[in-house]
């Protein structure tokens, strides 16, 4: 049995969906990929497949929805789009983040 | 649903896998002409599309546990709740 991947690199590729998703609206697992890519500067290195099963297991939670359609070439893509119950467990994820950021913020400065 | 079809239902047939698959290569072939575009041979390109996706075959291992301990998980507490409500009755 492989080992249990990291939580924290797990939460963090899920806040990084689903914040991506909700700006961008409906989107397919490459896309998204790159989005995520740009907007954190590169500075996740995770394996690009390894969305996948990220999108899998946040659209059997029900914070996602799927649906194939065709992509801008005109290839057919399986599509993801956040549902409100993805809503809120951004918001609910961006608070966790901040309360840890505010944390390690407080031991460095009173280090 | 008889019981031994829940049993065997735990682990999805390989082709039901078919979907993930087109996802991932949608994904890798989509890398790979992009590469292209920016000037490596084909070659090249779908062999750093592969490096950079990762383990095509850990990937997919690790959506079949996921359904499967969701499955199992599912089936043991059905099992749990369906003895519990013969006890109670």
């Amino acid at each position: 049995m492989k080992p249990k991947k990291n939580d924290v690199l797990q939460g963090t590729l899920t806040l990084l969906v689903l914040l991506t998703l909700e700006r961008l609206g409906r989107c397919h697992g490459y896309g998204l990929c790159g989005a995520i890519q740009s907007s954190s500067e590169n500075l996740l290195r995770v394996e690009e497949g390894s969305l996948y099963p990220a999108l899998h297991r946040l659209t059997q939670q029900g914070l996602l929805t799927s649906s194939w359609g065709l992509s801008e070439k005109g290839r057919r893509a399986k599509f993801y789009e956040i549902t409100d119950l993805g809503k809120r467990r951004l918001a609910e994820e961006k608070a966790s983040w901040e309360r840890l950021t505010r944390g390690v913020a407080l031991v460095l400065r009173t280090s | 649903m008889g019981l031994l079809s829940r049993i065997l239902g735990v682990f999805r047939a390989e082709d039901q896998y078919a979907e993930l698959d087109d996802e991932m290569r949608f994904h890798i072939e989509e890398r790979t002409e992009e590469l292209i575009a920016e000037g490596l041979s084909e070659s090249e390109a779908r062999k750093e599309a592969l490096r950079r996706f990762g383990h095509v075959s850990s990937m997919r291992e690790e959506v079949r546990d996921a359904d499967v301990s969701r499955n199992l998980e599912a089936l043991v507490y059905d099992l749990r709740y369906g003895a519990r409500q013969l006890r109670l009755n």
